[in-house]
């Protein structure tokens, strides 16, 4: 069986904060802390790429179980924001980590839903070619794009990277996927000359309607009913988008987890970010993960601890 | 005050911050200017989107900046 060993984390030092902003942007009191919900966003050095995040989030994996390079069978980077057009980011971390060569490496292309995608993507490469190590990369870098005067983009991304150990001794596993995409709406989430560009109202729309229906398919394809769920992870977009998910579902709010104040939206890093702070809780069995965001795209899973 | 006015009030009152009093909220008066902040009027117009089974567009939101406003609109539309 294929699935979660161990999640690592790397959130940049640098901090820049919110707060600086109320005046340029007129945000009313209490926006920042009670819509929002992000105090300070995380941001990179100027020189570090995504290669680097991901480089100095293995090394914290490192730190916490051993790791036998030699072993790892494949390396996938979910990123949008790589360090070059080509080659894939996937193959330069390879480099940067000193992988052995019989190693596959590829980078999948999407941002908030790309972390549950990926996994789905990871679970199955490994199983078909029957291997038993393999590492799942998430970063994004939204600052190399991000326009520092649009209020809509500039309060919300920080910048995060977050490895996770896929192998055949997990620790959480898998359930069945749900995948979406709404094509047509593309244009909502866009980088278009290397600047980023969201229509917040849009994007609200997309979530707020559609991840509670697919939270309701999920459930329904797993045989589990909503009571038996310790954990919804959604993606933390924003402490309003969460918590309107939670209204709208009717979930208990200590059932879902929003931890972003001090870092921000890290686009596919923010699941991994708290997977890893409750991995080692016991009492927590099930976990519903949802992924939503640019595409406009969507995917989901419940993860069951072993 | 009719029945759609109710209606939209009832709408308000669940998607806005609790710490918003609806119930004296005037007809007339725009959101705005009742402190109801930008991501609580989005939320507002989902709802009014899915109760009434509308699609506003992005030009057309400052056609529903009070409960008369959207009543009015509301109206235009059917």
């Amino acid at each position: 069986m294929i699935g979660i060993q161990e999640i690592a984390t790397y959130l940049p030092e640098k901090r820049l904060s919110n707060f600086d902003l109320v005046k340029k942007f007129e945000l009313e009191p209490g926006f920042i802390e009670n819509k929002i919900g992000i105090s300070s966003v995380s941001i990179k050095e100027p020189n570090e790429e995504a290669s680097d995040l991901c480089v100095k989030a293995f090394r914290l994996l490192e730190a916490k179980t051993e790791i036998d390079k030699s072993k790892i069978d494949c390396l996938i980077v979910v990123t949008q924001n790589g360090d070059y057009n080509l080659p894939h980011t996937s193959a330069i971390v390879h480099g940067k980590l000193d992988m052995q060569e019989k190693c596959a490496c590829f980078d999948i292309s999407l941002g908030c839903s790309g972390f549950v995608y990926g996994l789905s993507v990871i679970e199955s490469f490994m199983s078909s070619n029957n291997y038993s190590k393999g590492l799942l990369f998430t970063a994004d870098p939204y600052s190399k794009v991000i326009d520092n005067n649009d209020k809509n983009t500039r309060l919300l991304f920080g910048d995060a990277a977050t490895v996770t150990l896929i192998t055949n001794q997990p620790v959480l596993t898998s359930g069945k996927f749900n995948f979406g995409t709404i094509g047509k709406d593309y244009e909502n989430l866009i980088c278009k000359n290397n600047i980023l560009q969201m229509n917040g109202r849009m994007i609200f729309n997309f979530a707020a309607k559609y991840v509670p229906e697919d939270i309701k398919d999920l459930l329904l394809n797993n045989n589990i009913e909503l009571d038996e769920i310790d954990l919804f992870v959604f993606h933390q977009g924003s402490k309003f988008i969460v918590d309107t998910i939670t209204k709208r579902m009717k979930i208990e709010s200590n059932k879902v987890p929003f931890n972003i104040q001090n870092f921000g939206n890290t686009i596919s890093s923010s699941i991994p970010i708290i997977l890893e702070e409750v991995i080692a809780n016991k009492s927590i069995k099930k976990i519903v993960v949802c992924g939503f965001g640019v595409g406009l795209s969507w995917s989901s899973t419940i993860l069951t601890k072993i | 005050m009719n029945d759609l006015e109710i209606k939209i009030r009832e709408i308000i009152k669940k998607e806005v911050s609790p710490s918003i009093d609806i119930d004296n909220l005037d007809d007339d008066t725009t959101f705005k200017d009742y402190d109801i902040d930008s991501l609580d009027r989005m939320s507002i117009y989902l709802a009014i989107e899915e109760e009434f089974g509308l699609k506003v567009p992005e030009d057309e939101l400052p056609l529903l900046s009070s409960i008369n406003m959207i009543a009015k609109y509301i109206l235009s539309k059917k």
